[in-house]
């Protein structure tokens, strides 16, 4: 069970390894993971080479690595604080049904864009219905997203999905905050090369890449700007702290 | 020691082992060294080490190895931006409760 890098004589490896075998037997009765575990038996493993350290220089003999054990919590101890978890998660928390629903409200717009390029039955009350709520996504989306992280922060609603929600609120307004560099650089373009259009002049094209890069490189900077700002905002104490 | 006592400690654990590492990154046992200090909490490494462990697996703490004089390396833990939005959510929460218990054992509402 050991990762010890340190050489021992065999008794005193062998009683470190005994109480963390027992150690480990109680944690997987208690339905913890592999990965749990070893992250437990590492900590407790370090503990004990840390005492041993603090006490004895040099080898230590097998009565001082029992000596140290003793002071430790018995390997039965490890049982409750391993249950806990599945106890506090028992009463079930859920996924915030206002940072799904606004996802696919928002998700809508596209899905009725794509399908509205091509022309259709513009005169079917469903599809305009459809195209509707489509349109309104963005804004659905943002405002439940926005909602959703309300309701997921306080904590007696047991919700989580703070990430989506935190997504759903912020996706369209990052797009928004993209088309005032984009723009600029679409008018910036359009202003100097008006005379000769992109391809026409000499270097006409590698100039408005090189607008255009920096339009991308300016909306991923602001972008995460905001972005960094809102999670903040998302995440900030009720107290304002 | 009375249930009650034990009852309400579990409890707080998850809490104080969150505050303490907003602090910054520590070890497992330097964590728990620091806890039992904190008088009255009187935690223990079979109540800290399962519950950083599932912080860990939950992605509220990441952990990293780094050398140890001692041994095998220690396992240094930090708050993940998860974790600090969960240590704020329980802060208030923990403040709400706070005040209603006072409110409650002062004779109030």
């Amino acid at each position: 069970m050991t990762r010890s890098t340190r050489r021992f004589d065999a008794e005193v490896q062998r009683r470190i390894d005994a109480h963390l075998d027992e150690i480990e037997k109680v944690l997987q009765s208690a339905g913890m993971s592999r990965d749990e575990r070893r992250n437990v038996l590492d900590n407790v493993e370090t503990q004990v080479l840390e005492m041993l350290a603090a006490r004895v220089q040099g080898q230590p003999s097998p009565e001082e690595v029992s000596a140290v054990i003793a002071e430790l919590d018995p390997p039965e101890s490890y049982a409750a604080g391993a249950r806990e978890p599945e106890a506090a998660a028992a009463p079930a928390t859920r996924m915030s049904r206002l940072a799904v629903v606004g996802a696919f409200w928002g998700a809508l717009f596209f899905v009725t864009r794509v399908a509205t390029s091509g022309g259709g039955d513009s005169g079917n009350p469903l599809a305009l219905a459809i195209i509707l709520a489509g349109l309104t996504g963005p804004f659905g989306m943002t405002i439940l997203g926005a909602v959703a992280i309300s309701e997921i922060r306080d904590p007696r609603n047991r919700l989580h999905g703070l990430g989506l929600a935190f997504a759903d609120a912020v996706f369209y307004p990052l797009l928004v905050l993209g088309a005032i560099p984009l723009g600029l650089a679409m008018l910036v373009r359009y202003l100097r090369y008006r005379p000769a259009p992109i391809g026409e002049g000499s270097n006409g094209l590698v100039v408005a890449v090189a607008i255009f890069a920096a339009a991308l490189v300016a909306w991923a900077v602001l972008g995460w700007l905001f972005a960094r700002w809102a999670w903040r905002v998302a995440t900030r104490r009720s107290d304002g702290q | 020691m009375r249930v009650w006592v034990v009852q309400l400690r579990k409890g707080l654990v998850e809490l104080c082992v969150m505050a303490a590492l907003r602090q910054g990154e520590a070890y497992g046992y330097e964590l728990l060294q620091k806890l039992a200090n904190a008088e009255g909490l009187a935690v223990t490494e079979s109540t800290v080490y399962p519950v950083l462990s599932r912080l860990t697996s939950e992605g509220y703490v990441k952990v990293r190895a780094a050398p140890s004089p001692a041994g095998p390396p220690r396992r240094y833990y930090r708050l993940t931006p998860l974790g600090v939005a969960r240590l704020r959510e329980m802060e208030g929460y923990w403040e709400e409760i706070q005040q209603s218990i006072n409110a409650l054992l002062k004779g109030g509402a």
